[in-house]
């Protein structure tokens, strides 16, 4: 009688404290985390909201071209309305590139690739046209450890020919192997962060 | 000197109160469950020579007693011997109640080859602990497809999704210890945080017939139990060390368990899994290592009237991702896909990269139970789970240690279940559940939510009864009521939410407009009622049938409801859908089992109607240009679906020493609205193996397995995307399903005694004995690498 007494007794304070545990427990994780006012949504720290590439003629600064995309409304996808391409190459020009990449308000570019050479090393830009030109990377572009250049900075020259076409650019990330033996750059890997293309002409 | 002193100290009592010794005591022993009378129970008055057997109505008498206290030892076939304390004083009668029924009951530990069933009529499987072990070094996913009808949806051979009859994830329910696991089981890459070497014998039923558990496993029940206690003293224990040289892994578990007579017990139990990168037939299989570690205590007191249990499991899963498999958009899917090696193959290494997953479970439960006199037991229980997930992407500007995903799900659940048994005939269970739930979406990510924050609130009521209507026929009801509510906190972009036509269907869940976002609040009610009806019905020895009907019902899940963003493996954009509303699912099943000495069959089959099937399709939107290329967007839909198959296994012992064994599932599901095949079926699969086993040399046994897997030659080839490319060739993205396989696996075991008491088995076993190149249709990987090579394994297992 006196073990089963002290057992019951043992079984109380056990309840007793399991209560008490159950109940703190209750209480501590009941406080809302989610409180509809406090919460703020989430920026994508790593989103590319805006591209420019800007094409200028070495010989005539006034004869550019300047390809954007603005995500206006923050959806990450390209709509038409969101790309303006103002200016158009002239037959035999030679025009000095330069790419510009903003996280809103933020510089993508210095902030994100830039930023040091690892970063530099992780990147690589690829670009491609439909139309007659001959390309190089520029000089004052940044390098990467294994020799290749970024892209940022590039230089373009049309051909003879007038016509209509496009110009694309990709940004690979971490690519496996990398090469900008002709320029345009070539890349293996399948992790690319821009994928666009813009209609231009040479007349 | 003992028995000197005893017999001294009984003649001195004796002595002491000899005045009165001439009292009657009367007494009556009754069965506690039903107050039947127990016949025939032995009556022994402790230190005394007195004994006496009880008559045909339970009661018993003794005279001539003295005014004293007496210990009382009660005995009767088949129930716990009981003492108890009788003081007389004058002529006396005491009620004395022995439990008879113990084993029906549940309540006792009958022998080690005892399997408890959870259903009567269900068409349920129960792996026990000799076969579990055979899986420490892999997951609980690897382990159920020990049951025909069970495969698994795989992200790479760590993240392991079981798949019950062709459904997983929120169609499948998992009770681990009585707890339903909430560990976000919405996402196709979120295995069950179960450590597989906790578990001592595992149930899985098919189709939804435990309505106890929850009224939504559509696809079925997962029921995993810890060892049974022992109602004895004693200390035992075991521990499992094991190496692979796939991965060069290696695992250690040890379990140890004190049990007393009084009923106390105690158990630990911890594991530790460690694997490098695993390799295919031809190359690495870079960034696959996996770090896993797992702890479990328990303790309480398990006596027949009363009990309580304290249990606490933590586990903590560290798994790298294929590196190949983090693609930037659908025409880098088509590059992999059409690629004979992935695109990054290393060196093998330990280390874990990212991609990769690390998440922590713990589960921590308290339980009481009493059982009362003439009607049956009710016990109570209070659960907390603390889920959470994060996910490392490959991210640039020193972001790779920041979580992309950082999501953490809080869940408390209180209930009470009453089962009425006094009538083993007749019994019915009932019970009350009241559930409570936050998720958190962490904003430090700097990556937008994929699932927002929620509060989730549940209640469930249910009763069942199981009725023996003759020794051959078993029959079982059951109803079951849910309601849930979900009340969220979600951002969307002004586009989506005007896109989707939500600013004209759902104006009032905004409560603010930001710039190119909403702040919306929806808040989402669930009703569902769920039934079930079955029967047993035993010929003879050898041949039963099992027929069972259950209507069940599922509320959508928060990916199915929320989901907005981009699947970066899986190269789409994944949007669910807030008028999304509860599946409900009408399944029919039937069972043959036949059993002599020599063979073992049972073929098991099933229909099953979906009403209002949830499942994700690509969007009319077809593909949009992001600016990091173009993404197909899939969208969370609701159709009508079918699944329905066989599934069967079958042992054969040909003479002492041979066995042969088979098993095979067949399965087809349709979207009987789009009259298209499903996605994501498993093919017919058959294992067909033959074990050569002698209990003369140390239980050694050794099986050749074969497994083949057919081609899915059904597959929705509308799905697949052809990508518009400016001024170049379309691109074509074919995820149809890839060949079919035949592998084969040996695996041997013997067993020695060490020492006193103790055991060692050894294990030895080859997975894809010839190395066979091949991808599994339902590893989400295989767009980007063939599935693991030739694996030798040795698990040295010390029972002690």
């Amino acid at each position: 009688m006196k073990i089963k007494s002290l057992n019951f007794k043992t079984m109380k304070s056990i309840k007793f404290y399991a209560m008490a545990v159950i109940s703190i427990a209750m209480l501590a994780s009941c406080s809302k985390d989610n409180d509809d006012k406090d919460t703020d949504p989430v920026e994508d720290e790593e989103a590319i909201t805006k591209l420019v590439l800007t094409f200028t003629n070495q010989n005539d600064a006034a004869d550019t071209v300047v390809l954007t995309w603005d995500d206006a409304n923050g959806d990450e996808v390209i709509d038409a309305n969101e790309k303006t391409i103002v200016g158009e190459f002239n037959t035999g020009g030679v025009y000095d590139a330069v790419l510009e990449l903003f996280n809103k308000d933020e510089d993508f570019l210095d902030e994100d690739i830039l930023a040091n050479q690892a970063s530099i090393d992780a990147h690589f830009f690829v670009y491609a046209t439909s139309l007659e030109f001959t390309m190089a990377r520029a000089a004052d572009d940044s390098a990467r450890s294994d020799n290749n250049k970024l892209g940022v900075k590039t230089t373009w020259t049309a051909g003879a020919t007038a016509a209509t076409g496009d110009i694309s650019v990709q940004l690979f990330h971490q690519s496996p192997t990398v090469s900008d033996s002709d320029g345009f750059g070539t890349a293996a890997g399948t992790d690319t962060d821009i994928d666009i293309s813009f209609d231009v002409e040479i007349q | 000197m003992k028995n000197i002193c005893l017999i001294l100290f009984v003649l001195c009592s004796g002595f002491i109160y000899s005045q009165n010794c001439k009292n009657i005591f009367i007494g009556e022993v009754i069965d506690f469950h039903d107050k039947k009378p127990l016949i025939n129970a032995t009556i022994k008055l402790i230190g005394t020579n007195k004994i006496t057997i009880a008559d045909e109505k339970g009661k018993f008498t003794f005279k001539d007693l003295c005014d004293n206290t007496y210990t009382v030892e009660v005995s009767h076939i088949g129930c716990e011997t009981k003492q108890i304390i009788i003081t007389i004083n004058g002529d006396t009668f005491s009620k004395i109640d022995l439990e008879h029924h113990a084993e029906e009951l549940d309540e006792v530990l009958v022998s080690d080859n005892f399997i408890k069933k959870e259903t009567k009529t269900s068409q349920e499987t129960v792996l026990k602990y000799e076969t579990l072990a055979r899986y420490s070094n892999l997951s609980l996913g690897d382990a159920l497809k020990e049951v025909p009808g069970v495969s698994s949806i795989n992200t790479g051979n760590t993240i392991v999704k079981p798949m019950i009859n062709g459904m997983h994830s929120s169609r499948i329910l998992i009770l681990n210890n009585g707890v339903r696991l909430q560990d976000q089981e919405w996402g196709i890459e979120h295995a069950p945080n179960i450590d597989i070497n906790s578990a001592n014998q595992i149930s899985v039923i098919k189709g939804s017939g435990a309505l106890a558990y929850g009224g939504d496993a559509i696809g079925g029940v997962v029921i995993i139990n810890p060892n049974r206690i022992i109602r004895k003293d004693t200390l035992y224990g075991r521990s499992i060390l094991g190496a692979q040289t796939n991965g060069k892994g290696y695992n250690v578990s040890s379990t140890l368990n004190k049990n007393y007579k009084s009923g106390w017990f105690a158990q630990l139990q911890g594991s530790y899994k460690k694997n490098g990168d695993f390799k295919a037939p031809d190359y690495n299989l870079t960034n696959t290592g996996l770090d896993t570690k797992g702890i479990t205590a328990r303790f309480g007191k398990n006596k027949f009237q009363s009990g309580f249990e304290i249990y606490y499991s933590y586990l903590n899963n560290e798994i790298g991702i294929l590196r190949s498999a983090h693609i930037g958009n659908i025409k880098n899917l088509a590059t992999s896909i059409n690629a004979p090696r992935p695109i990054i193959i290393d060196d093998f290494s330990y280390d874990i990269n990212n991609p990769k997953q690390k998440v922590t479970h713990h589960l921590s439960k308290a339980s009481y139970y009493k059982r009362f006199k003439n009607f049956g037991k009710v016990d109570v229980q209070y659960d907390y789970q603390n889920n959470h997930r994060f996910e490392f992407d490959i991210r640039r500007g020193g972001r790779s240690g920041i979580p992309a995903i950082d999501l953490k799900l809080q869940t408390h659940t209180l209930s009470v279940n009453g089962k009425k048994d006094n009538n083993l005939e007749r019994k019915y269970n009932f019970g009350l559940l009241a559930r409570y739930q936050n998720h958190f979406a962490n904003p430090d990510t700097g990556v937008r939510r994929l699932i927002p924050d929620y509060d989730k609130y549940d209640f469930g009521a249910y009763t069942t009864t199981e009725w023996e209507i003759n020794d051959n026929l078993i029959a079982d009801a059951g109803l079951r009521y849910d309601f849930s509510r979900i009340d969220a906190l979600k951002f969307y972009r002004t586009s989506d939410w005007e896109g989707r036509g939500y600013d004209a269907l759902f104006p009032d869940l905004v409560i603010e407009v930001l710039r190119n976002q909403v702040r919306t609040i929806p808040d989402l009610q669930f009703h569902n009622f769920s039934g079930a009806l079955g029967i047993k019905y035993s010929f003879n020895n050898n041949n039963y049938i099992l027929g069972n009907y259950s209507l069940s019902s599922r509320a959508p899940n928060a990916s199915e409801l929320f989901s907005d963003g981009v699947h970066h493996s899986a190269a789409r954009i994944e949007v669910g859908d807030l008028r999304i509303d509860s599946e409900r699912s009408n399944r029919i099943s039937g069972t043959y089992g036949y059993s002599n000495s020599n063979l073992n069959l049972q073929v098991e089959s099933y229909y099953n109607k979906i009403n209002d099937f949830i499942y994700i399709v690509p969007s009319p939107l077809g593909i949009v240009p992001l600016i990091r290329g173009p993404f197909p967007i899939w969208e969370y839909i609701q159709t009508d679906a079918h699944f329905f198959g066989v599934d069967m296994s079958a042992n054969y012992q040909i003479t002492p020493y041979w066995k042969a064994n088979h098993k095979s599932s067949f399965i087809k599901a349709y979207d009987t609205k789009a009259n298209l095949p499903l996605i994501d079926i498993p093919a017919f699969t058959t294992l067909n193996g033959i074990t050569y086993s002698n209990t003369n040399w140390h239980n050694f046994n050794a099986t050749i397995q074969s497994e083949w897997t057919l081609e899915q030659n059904e597959f929705p080839t509308e799905f697949n995307y052809t990508v518009p490319i400016a001024n170049e060739d379309d691109i074509y993205v074919d995820l149809s399903p890839p060949a079919g396989y035949h592998l084969m696996h040996f695996k041997s075991e013997i067993t020695l005694p060490v020492f006193k008491q103790a055991s060692l088995n050894i294990q030895f076993s080859v997975d894809n004995v010839f190395n066979t190149n091949y991808r599994n249709y339902l590893n989400r990987l295989r767009f980007f690498a063939d599935d693991i090579g030739r694996n030798f394994r040795l698990q040295l297992q010390l029972n002690y």
